[in-house]
């Protein structure tokens, strides 16, 4: 096996077996779940180990490789407005492909009550994502403090949540979470560094950093303001 | 399970898998094809291997979340609750969120990358440790809200007002690496098993499981946003050497 091969597996295997034995200890000592159950986790550890293990291989292989090529060498060939409008592009199509985006909207689908179904909020979390990523590039051609965006973010975010319904805050803050799975992470990082390389002249961890944080907001501020309507 | 709902589930996937994965294919294409020409067409077609791959692993991933971890979770969140007292529910969250976290290699890279850039001034394992005590707090507090009934937006709230207030007494670069510790923390575990896991002990509860279920997700996040950046305030400025100018 590769060493390419070996860390995925390991990045994979790593926070799934450690809970898997204390689910097995928990399993014995403190609750019985029916044999079924409990032989239907056990393949869902493997397949999900499995699967993981592929989806990171795949993505490794055919997808960073290019995300890091557009972020490095896109914000030298095209204009910046044309550059955020490809960013905005790009992190709805990656936000849709998030393996832990599905997994909670299936979630929140299978127990809400409400008309968001599954693909509904795939796309608003997508779209919420993309734009968020935009401001997040828009910042740093711009060079707005990082603190002013977080501040101001949540800011108003927490302002609206006493008008919105207590299932919705839950979906909008879970949302947010979730988008930083392992498809998106490393190719929002690759554009932001490779923005930051080419516009930054400035403090250039502050500015590559954060920028997975601004993107989690995004889903939070749509979903919120959806809320105030739903 | 049976046979033909099993192969039923496996098509459905497999073509969500293709949905999820196409427009990502088509865009990176696209962009490739109008800004890049010069980039040879071999990169291309590794691109188009690499997702095929990739569907195929999303496929079985989310076979194995639906089949086996999200009915068991449910099943043992709502027999914690039923079955067992609230100090059993509440340790077994912060079991299962400290264990989940410490061995997440997200948050190991992170705690790498920070030990580095503060020249070992704050350690990897001050990090990872920060972290996971995060995170095992919040999974923790979530099954004592599910178990007493505490609205999420009494603890998400204040949670947020507190890291707002401690994001306007910290250095710039540590809010941005605080910030993104609270995404590195929400790994694949945490969304299928622990979210599954707090949603059946709403129902045990007989709670609405969406409105008391969901939000764990959210505290997960939110806990080592607030750990990283206590942490941060512990070690007095200039706890890297830097420009003070953004």
């Amino acid at each position: 096996m590769s060493k390419r091969l070996r860390d995925a597996f390991f990045e994979v295997a790593g926070p799934v077996l450690p809970v898997a034995l204390v689910v097995v200890i928990l399993q014995l000592l403190v609750v019985r779940v029916p044999g079924e159950l409990f032989i239907r986790f056990g393949i869902g550890v493997v397949l999900v180990i499995v699967g993981l293990f592929l989806f990171l291989v795949g993505v490794r292989m055919g997808l960073i490789p290019v995300g890091e090529y557009v972020g490095a060498h896109l914000p030298e060939r095209v204009p910046a407005w044309l550059l955020v409008v490809v960013v905005l592009i790009l992190g709805f199509v990656a936000t849709v492909a998030e393996p832990d985006v599905r997994v909670l909207s299936d979630v929140v689908d299978s127990v809400s009550s409400g008309w968001l179904g599954a693909s509904a909020l795939i796309l608003i979390i997508g779209a919420g994502l993309g734009a968020a990523l935009a401001g997040a590039v828009l910042r740093q051609i711009i060079g707005t403090p990082i603190a002013l965006i977080f501040g101001v973010g949540y800011a108003i975010v927490l302002v609206l949540f006493p008008f919105v319904s207590p299932e919705f805050i839950a979906i909008a803050l879970d949302s947010g979470a979730t988008t930083t799975g392992p498809l998106t992470v490393p190719l929002i990082m690759a554009i932001g560094l490779g923005v930051a390389r080419t516009i930054g002249k400035r403090n250039s961890l502050g500015d590559g950093f954060g920028l997975v944080g601004i993107a989690s907001l995004g889903p939070v501020m749509v979903l919120t303001i959806i809320g105030l309507f739903a | 399970m049976d046979e033909q709902s099993i192969s039923t589930l496996l098509l459905h996937t497999l073509s969500e898998s293709g949905q999820a994965l196409g427009p990502l294919v088509a865009v990176l294409a696209l962009v490739f094809l109008i800004f890049f020409r010069d980039v040879p067409r071999k990169s291309l077609w590794t691109m188009v291997k690499g997702m095929i791959v990739a569907a195929l692993g999303l496929t079985i991933f989310l076979m194995g979340v639906r089949i086996g971890f999200i009915p068991y979770a449910k099943e043992m969140g709502s027999r914690l609750v039923t079955e067992r007292s609230a100090p059993v529910l509440i340790i077994a969250g912060f079991v299962i969120g400290l264990t989940a976290t410490l061995a997440e290699p997200a948050v190991r890279i992170l705690a790498g990358q920070v030990d580095r850039f503060s020249s070992g001034y704050l350690k990897e394992r001050t990090i990872i440790f920060t972290i996971a005590l995060g995170v095992a707090v919040s999974v923790a507090l979530n099954m004592a809200r599910i178990r007493y009934g505490i609205p999420l937006f009494y603890i998400v709230g204040p949670g947020y007002l507190l890291a707002v207030a401690l994001v306007a007494f910290s250095h710039s670069s540590f809010t941005a690496l605080a910030f993104d510790a609270g995404g590195v923390a929400t790994g694949p575990m945490a969304v299928t098993f622990v979210m599954s896991l707090a949603i059946g002990a709403a129902s045990g509860m007989g709670r609405d499981p969406a409105t008391e279920g969901l939000g764990l997700v959210a505290l997960v996040a939110l806990a080592p946003i607030i750990s990283m950046l206590l942490l941060g305030l512990a070690y007095k400025p200039p706890w890297r050497r830097e420009r003070h100018e953004s």
